[in-house]
């Protein structure tokens, strides 16, 4: 009977040990993780609303990659997060970006149901000009800000990407040639390119 | 493109890096709210899963524990198998017999005796006393003679 106290004894010891390291462990995460996920949140909605040309499919993407960051890669180094959380959030555009063309296939068929087919992604009311009158600057940035969203949004996408990670975002070439997947040549060559083309449609709003 | 942009062009990435970034301060406040919910929802799911990985982890040990701890206690209850009885006297004869050889020089002895063969004839004590009796033999007849 020895035997068996001894090994209730060690056993019933070391749970409240290793559930008070488990409790430290997941409160430090989760505020690595939160401060994570708050500095990238906006940064991240925006870059998929330019991919998207939709609000609530931007923040279903982010939502999406937060999710699937914390479920996959809570674990890893927080250095790693930023490009593994760019890279999933991309993955996120391009699956919403494949469904809404195989909705518009699916519903191109169905000659009943033009309407919802017809259905502009993007809110009208959104995108219409708020009517308060407003200083001529706001009006201007506004103005500016709708041309070099009109003008990312048409560019390819890996060159899209190449430029609002680098000069949006922030990240270095090897970070974002992670987020990409390529290799750092390929991004400064798609970040060159996108610059190029933005100022040659740009030009007249900042030269 | 020598990865250095000239000045025109980074004075462009500059002015559209802040052109985004003051788009992303000043986002609808529904927006922002949508996005602390989204982080939030992202936040529990972890701390759901690890606790569920926590709770996983002692409670799949919990039942071999208690396997073993049952397993114990049982032999400890029942007890090994007793050892057999006819072993314990015959170890016990054997040692009586090897006290009584020691304590008697007469048995020592004869057990010692290696000389005998399987019939009992010890050849090298009758070639010993041959011998003896030979040797006592010339000693009589030398000293008669002379």
């Amino acid at each position: 009977m020895n035997t068996f106290a001894t090994l209730l004894a060690g056993t019933t010891g070391l749970l409240p040990h290793r559930g008070m390291h488990l409790l430290e462990s997941t409160q430090h995460d989760a505020r690595s993780l939160e401060s994570f996920l708050a500095t990238v949140e906006r940064k991240a909605f925006r870059i998929a609303q330019i991919a998207l040309r939709h609000e609530d499919d931007a923040l279903d993407a982010v939502q999406d990659a937060m999710l699937r960051l914390v479920r996959h890669y809570a674990t890893r180094p927080a250095e790693e997060w930023a490009p593994l959380f760019y890279r999933i959030l991309e993955n996120c555009v391009r699956d919403t970006q494949r469904r809404r063309t195989v909705r518009g296939r699916v519903m191109s068929w169905l000659p009943w149901v033009g309407r919802a087919a017809d259905e502009d992604p993007s809110d009208p009311l959104e995108q219409a000009p708020d009517p308060a009158p407003q200083p001529e600057a706001r009006v201007q940035a506004g103005e500016a800000l709708q041309a070099l969203e009109a003008a990312l949004a048409a560019l390819p996408a890996r060159q899209r990407q190449a430029f609002l990670l680098r000069n949006f975002e922030g990240l270095d070439v090897e970070a974002t040639a992670r987020a990409m997947g390529c290799s750092a040549g390929s991004v400064k060559t798609h970040y060159f390119r996108a610059l190029q083309t933005l100022r040659a449609q740009l030009g007249e709003y900042w030269e | 493109m020598n990865g250095e942009p000239d000045p025109a062009s980074a004075e462009f990435a500059r002015r559209t890096r802040e052109l985004l970034e003051a788009s992303a301060a000043s986002l609808p406040a529904r927006t922002r709210s949508r996005l602390t919910r989204a982080r939030y929802a992202a936040l529990g799911q972890h701390a759901a899963g690890r606790a569920a990985g926590g709770r996983a982890l002692w409670q799949r040990w919990l039942p071999a524990g208690a396997v073993s701890a049952a397993v114990l206690v049982m032999l400890l209850l029942l007890g090994g198998p007793p050892p057999p009885p006819q072993q314990a006297s015959v170890t016990g004869a054997a040692g009586g017999d090897d006290l009584e050889l020691l304590a008697d020089h007469d048995a020592l002895a004869l057990a010692q005796d290696q000389g005998a063969d399987a019939n009992g004839v010890d050849y090298e004590f009758y070639a010993w006393a041959v011998g003896a009796a030979q040797e006592e033999a010339g000693n009589s007849g030398a000293g008669v003679g002379t």
